[in-house]
């Protein structure tokens, strides 16, 4: 079998960081003879979360666990034309990335839509929906991912990475926190994390990730350094360029509070069982707010299944996520409101209730292996 | 060419070789940067109905339809009855092929219904209709902002979520594409 995934990045990391995701995770849980071949339109967003990709070339076989993918680059389609002579059985159109026309003749039998990830109820109506289309002889159906029970599930690949990639980023401090958000001004974080660290008497090394976040982050830094506030002496500030996906995961494990976004983030972040704080995706009218109060709501029975306690608590981190959510623009100019020592005066219940729900989720909800079995389903 | 932003109840569209009416918008929801709906539709050739999930932007080809305007006469509860205004012709459709249609029709309203090869299939509704509202709890007056809202029953039987300050006996104006309250209208 041959499985086509379309991918058009439309700002930064998030698409081709799904979607390479989930090239690999295919690969990883299919048969030995199923084919994944990555449709790229923009390779420099490719290459930043995977280096080893080759700048100048049009295709490039990429091995990870369990195999190889196929990366193409769209705008080399028309050239490529074994491979275009490849049909695929399966087209996956990533969050409804269109396909190239070039591709489309003679179109693929089996359309899948794969939607963004969300926790919102009409996921699982969504999911499996079937379209007719136009094409004679061409189906298409709805993937959506999500943490509900009857939705597509989370992409990851298993197992976890190497911790050990997380090493040369550790430190000897206390703590490690990572900062990787849209453009947010952290000095809210940075205050209450001095002043937290000073009353325990800790260290604390924050790694500030390159992109949309990190001018803010570090502009605040240095405005909360001016104001000479006791405990700033204990945080080491590492302004940290892209690393691989691999490593950024192993860095989500190996640390102890991470602030993350969008979708690949963020589910790597519920994966690692640590403490997170999770800003969305910026939507019209503040429609991420909707987002967030459904990955709350299916959040809480991990609380709810806790000691009684868990539920305040679970009230409190409702409050900081609705707080970090709770904007019309992404601005790295207006102080936050966020109270983050909710999250490191809790750490241990919270990575208690992180790791007992990632654990789950890993061994039911994995997109790959839901996809798959669908795709059996279908006979292909 | 129509897109699925643009497919109502009762819009007949060609899919590949079937020819599907849509029964009923189930509404629509936002991703990050699409939105998709879901619908559920009536295969004309097969008789089949099923659910159906589309990027608002995925378009198909229109078909020509014999449309006429019919006066609906009365409903069995299963099957309603419309007569052509100009010829006294008796036309037929059953509930279930409607969709929200018996939401917003009335005895003795004129409609359009749509013939597929001779036959009706579908009742294309304007997108704005008024009823009136025959049972809610009382209107609290003052209350003009429309943001708080009571369950009411119109006098075609639909439920319907309208504003604290409406009460009975007064007619409002209903959205048919989504059943939503509009607007508090004179009569």
């Amino acid at each position: 079998m041959t499985l086509d995934l379309v991918c058009q990045v439309v700002d930064n990391y998030g698409d081709i960081a799904v979607v390479w995701r989930l090239a690999q995770a295919l690969v990883q849980d299919g048969p030995p003879d199923l084919r994944v071949r990555l449709l790229v339109d923009d390779w420099s967003s490719f290459r930043s979360l995977h280096p080893a990709l080759d700048p100048d070339a049009d295709r490039q076989e990429l091995s990870c666990p369990g195999g190889m993918v196929t990366a193409l680059r769209v705008s080399a389609l028309e050239r490529l034309t074994e491979d275009r002579a490849l049909v695929a059985d399966v087209l996956v159109e990533a969050f409804g990335a269109p396909t190239p026309a070039v591709w489309l003749d003679p179109h693929p039998p089996l359309i899948l839509h794969l939607e963004y990830l969300t926790a919102e109820a009409w996921s699982e109506e969504y999911h499996l929906l079937p379209s007719f289309l136009p094409t004679p002889g061409v189906r298409r159906f709805f993937f959506v991912p999500g943490f509900r029970p009857r939705t597509g599930g989370l992409i990851f690949t298993d197992p976890a990475p190497d911790q050990g990639l997380a090493a040369p980023f550790r430190g000897t401090e206390d703590w490690l926190m990572t900062l990787f958000s849209y453009e947010h001004d952290f000095t809210r974080f940075w205050e209450d994390l001095a002043d937290f660290l000073a009353e325990k008497r800790q260290t604390c090394r924050v790694l500030v990730f390159a992109g949309r976040s990190q001018k803010g982050a570090l502009e605040s830094w240095e405005r909360v350094c001016r104001q000479a506030r006791a405990g700033t002496d204990r945080i080491t500030v590492v302004p940290q360029p892209f690393v691989d996906q691999d490593t950024y995961t192993a860095l989500l494990a190996a640390g102890d509070f991470h602030v993350v976004r969008g979708e690949e983030s963020w589910v790597q972040a519920v994966l690692s069982g640590k403490p997170f704080l999770w800003q969305a995706y910026l939507q019209p009218e503040g429609h991420q707010s909707v987002k967030v109060d459904a990955f709350l709501e299916v959040w809480r029975p991990r609380f709810e299944a806790e000691r009684v306690e868990a539920l305040g608590l679970f009230e409190a981190v409702s409050r900081e996520f609705r707080a970090l959510n709770q904007r019309q623009v992404n601005t790295d100019t207006q102080p936050g409101t966020e109270n983050y020592r909710v999250f490191w005066e809790n750490h241990e219940l919270l990575e208690r209730i992180g790791r007992s729900w990632a654990a789950e989720l890993r061994k039911n909800a994995k997109l790959s292996r839901r996809m798959l079995d669908f795709l059996e389903t279908l006979r292909l | 060419m129509i897109t699925a932003s643009e497919l109502r109840v009762g819009t007949v569209f060609k899919a590949g070789t079937e020819v599907l009416v849509v029964q009923k918008l189930e509404g629509t929801k936002t991703g990050r940067n699409m939105s998709v709906t879901k619908l559920r539709v009536k295969n004309l050739l097969t008789g089949t109905t099923a659910e159906a999930g589309y990027r608002l932007s995925d378009s198909f080809e229109e078909i020509e339809l014999d449309i006429k305007k019919m006066n609906f006469q009365y409903s069995n509860g299963t099957t309603f009855h419309f007569m052509d205004n100009e010829s006294y012709e008796q036309s037929e459709i059953e509930k279930e092929d409607l969709g929200d249609a018996p939401n917003f029709i009335w005895e003795g309203m004129d409609v359009e219904i749509v013939f597929y090869e001779g036959k009706p299939v579908s009742v294309k509704l304007p997108i704005l209709v008024d009823r009136e509202v025959v049972y809610c709890e009382p209107g609290i007056k003052g209350d003009t902002s429309g943001r708080s809202m009571k369950p009411a029953k119109l006098d075609t039987g639909y439920e319907i979520m309208i504003p604290l300050f409406c009460d009975i006996g007064e007619w409002i104006r209903v959205d048919t594409r989504d059943g939503t309250y509009k607007e508090r209208v004179k009569k």
